[in-house]
């Protein structure tokens, strides 16, 4: 990979990463960590890394060091940074984007990137298996079991309103 | 029955994604029928929508992490001793040897055998390129001797050789001589010598390999070259030697002059361009290439730089002794595995070898039409990440000319490949055919055609495996078996100087 190619993947991929890690950690600072040692291993390595799989590759060093730091430090607290389905009812601003926020917080780790992966950054599920070291079946059936979760999260927070 | 309560969420995205198989739908759909539970989940999982892309946050600190582009010179490097070298042989040759010339000798017509005579079937490009480093510098040593008189050498006779009595078709012809005050450096360098040969050669080749799965096979290698090569005498005195006769009827016997001499060569610097063809399991064949059936057999362009320094020291009896440098540059791309369902490369990066061939040979003419050679050598050469492998090999070979232009050289040869964990022995056998066609004003076109078989496994080759954990896991497998290649060479010469 040339020096422009690696610009290249910071202009195409720092935000989408970062994204993914902040979605995910809910810390800034961590996740800013995570991203710019995600691009620092992949100037390191760019002889060996090429550009077509530079994606990849960011997102599987991001994600490894995610999963790091939430099993190292155990900072995330969804439930408390969310608001909970009772008191959005009550201020009446509660929307959708809001909604699928508390689904996701209501996630596993391993569901919630799988299904980011999947919807956010349309990843195959062969590709989210190489990212996650998961099984291809594997990373169906959490996805499946992701998505039927949102599904009852958001009918019951529709009925709430 | 395929589809049941313990796994039917790992078929359950694809059937909703609509992409299950027919069978496995329909058993689906049984499935579900039986199971009302799973299929109101199916249905809830259905209707989900994917999520909504949020805004993108932007990454704050991206600016800090882009790299300024400036002039990389450090990619460049490593180019720049051998091209910088080499430029400086081909400018400083002409003012080493042709800085005066102060004729010493009447002018007189030039002869056949001091310009352009075509027994240059030992120096053929084709050959030293293509074959080994010890059968190219083995080819590179048989213009030393002068078989009797029926083919005269065109690199051997001086004016002093012809004044000392050395038998040969100079001694009757007058030659034009000029002599050359070298400068200090030259002298140093290269010694005397009168007979300066230096050439451009523009070469091809198409090899055919057999059904092997060579990971570094050239495919059409090119390469445009320049080299020379001198010839110094050390002691201007030669010896007839007379060829064995009473076993060899049906040879004529010959006497040939042979010479103490050294013979310096080199190739500054020879571009080369060649197609690879990346190793796959099920590649079609087909007559120059072989064509890759998917897209994990890339063909790949290649371009390497060769720089040759080489000597050989003859003395009586046929004996000498062979030594050279040669540094190798290839830039190569990755090879993405075949049959790989991973995200699997197996990285072949540009590589940097240096090759130190050292031999000991013994040439001894059975008839003016023919001699026949050994060789025994080792050839140590450095890859770098590669590693280093000492190549021993030994062969003998009988050239056998027709004529001027065509020759036939069958050669046999064995050699011992002393890897880090095994030794392993490769017989060889070479045989070639050549045409070799005078142009005019120094240029010779040679159209040649060679087989060689490989009976053994010889080379190890290592992939590096990269996985995106960061981690090489090397030395994964050995590749290069035994082969079988059949190569049509073409090839361009034009000689400078005269």
């Amino acid at each position: 990979m040339t020096r422009k190619e690696y610009n290249q993947c910071v202009t195409l991929y720092a935000d989408r990463v970062y994204r993914f890690i902040l979605k995910n950690m809910k810390h800034h600072e961590d996740a800013q960590d995570i991203v710019q040692n995600a691009f620092e291993k992949l100037w390191i390595n760019r002889d060996k890394v090429f550009f077509d799989k530079a994606r990849s590759y960011l997102f599987t060093v991001a994600y490894r060091s995610m999963i790091d730091v939430i099993r190292k430090v155990k900072r995330i607290d969804w439930v408390d940074e969310i608001p909970e389905a009772g008191e959005v009812q009550s201020t009446q601003r509660f929307e959708i984007n809001d909604t699928l926020e508390l689904g996701l917080s209501q996630l596993s780790e391993v569901q919630r990137a799988v299904i980011m992966l999947r919807d956010y950054e349309g990843y195959s599920y062969k590709e989210i298996a190489d990212i996650a070291h998961l099984s291809e079946a594997q990373v169906k059936v959490y996805i499946y079991r992701a998505r039927k979760k949102l599904q009852h999260i958001l009918v019951s927070v529709e009925k709430a309103i | 029955m395929t589809i049941n309560k313990l796994n039917y969420e790992i078929y359950a995205l694809d059937y909703l994604e609509g992409t299950l198989s027919p069978a496995l739908q329909v058993e689906m759909d049984a499935f579900l029928q039986q199971h009302p539970d799973i299929a109101a989940d199916f249905e809830a999982v259905a209707s989900h929508r994917p999520l909504a892309v949020p805004p993108a946050p932007a990454f704050p600190q991206a600016g800090r992490l882009r790299k300024p582009i400036t002039a990389t010179w450090s990619r460049y490097t490593h180019w720049i001793a051998p091209i910088g070298i080499s430029v400086l042989f081909m400018v400083a040759y002409p003012f080493w040897f042709h800085r005066t010339q102060v004729p010493t000798a009447p002018a007189a017509p030039s002869t056949p055998l001091a310009t352009t005579s075509p027994s240059t079937r030992t120096e053929s490009p084709i050959r030293s390129s293509v074959m080994s480093p010890s059968r190219a510098t083995r080819a590179a040593t048989t213009p030393l001797f002068d078989v009797g008189t029926q083919t005269p050498s065109s690199t051997l006779p001086t004016p002093s050789l012809s004044a000392n009595g050395a038998s040969g078709p100079s001694d009757a012809s007058p030659v034009a001589v000029q002599e050359q005050r070298l400068s200090p450096a030259a002298e140093a360098f290269l010694a005397l010598s009168r007979e300066p040969r230096r050439s451009i050669i523009l070469e091809g080749a198409a090899p055919v390999d057999g059904p092997i799965a060579a990971v570094d096979a050239p495919m059409m290698p090119f390469t445009l070259a320049a080299r020379h090569s001198r010839i110094s005498e050390v002691a201007p005195t030669s010896v007839a030697h007379a060829a064995p006769q009473g076993n060899l009827p049906t040879f004529a016997p010959a006497t040939f002059a042979e010479r103490r001499k050294w013979v310096l060569h080199a190739s500054p610097l020879s571009v080369g361009m060649d197609v690879r063809k990346v190793a796959a399991q099920d590649e079609v064949p087909t007559p120059l290439l072989r064509i890759p059936v998917d897209e994990t057999g890339a063909v790949r362009l290649g371009a390497p730089l060769r720089m040759e320094l080489g000597a050989q020291y003859h003395w009586a009896a046929g004996w000498y002794a062979v030594a050279g440098l040669a540094l190798t540059q290839r830039s190569l791309e990755y090879v993405p595995m075949a049959g790989s369902d991973l995200n699997v490369l197996a990285l072949d990066v540009a590589y940097r070898s240096w090759s130190v061939p050292v031999a000991l040979g013994h040439r001894w003419p059975v008839s003016a039409r023919g001699a026949l050679e050994w060789q025994a050598g080792m050839a140590m050469t450095w890859m770098g990440r590669r590693g280093y492998e000492p190549v021993l090999s030994g062969a003998a070979s009988l050239d056998a000319p027709r004529t001027y232009d065509v020759f036939n050289t069958p050669m046999l040869a064995g050699k011992l490949l002393v890897v880090a964990d095994a030794q392993r022995i490769a017989p060889t056998w070479h045989t070639q055919v050549g045409y070799t066609h005078e142009l005019g004003h120094g240029g010779e076109l040679a159209l040649t055609l060679g087989f060689e078989q490989q009976m053994g496994v010889v080379n190890r080759v290592r992939l590096w495996d990269y996985d995106f954990a960061g981690q090489y896991r090397s030395d994964v497998t050995a590749f290069d078996m035994r082969f079988s290649t059949l190569r049509a060479g073409i090839a361009y010469r034009h000689r400078l100087g005269r």
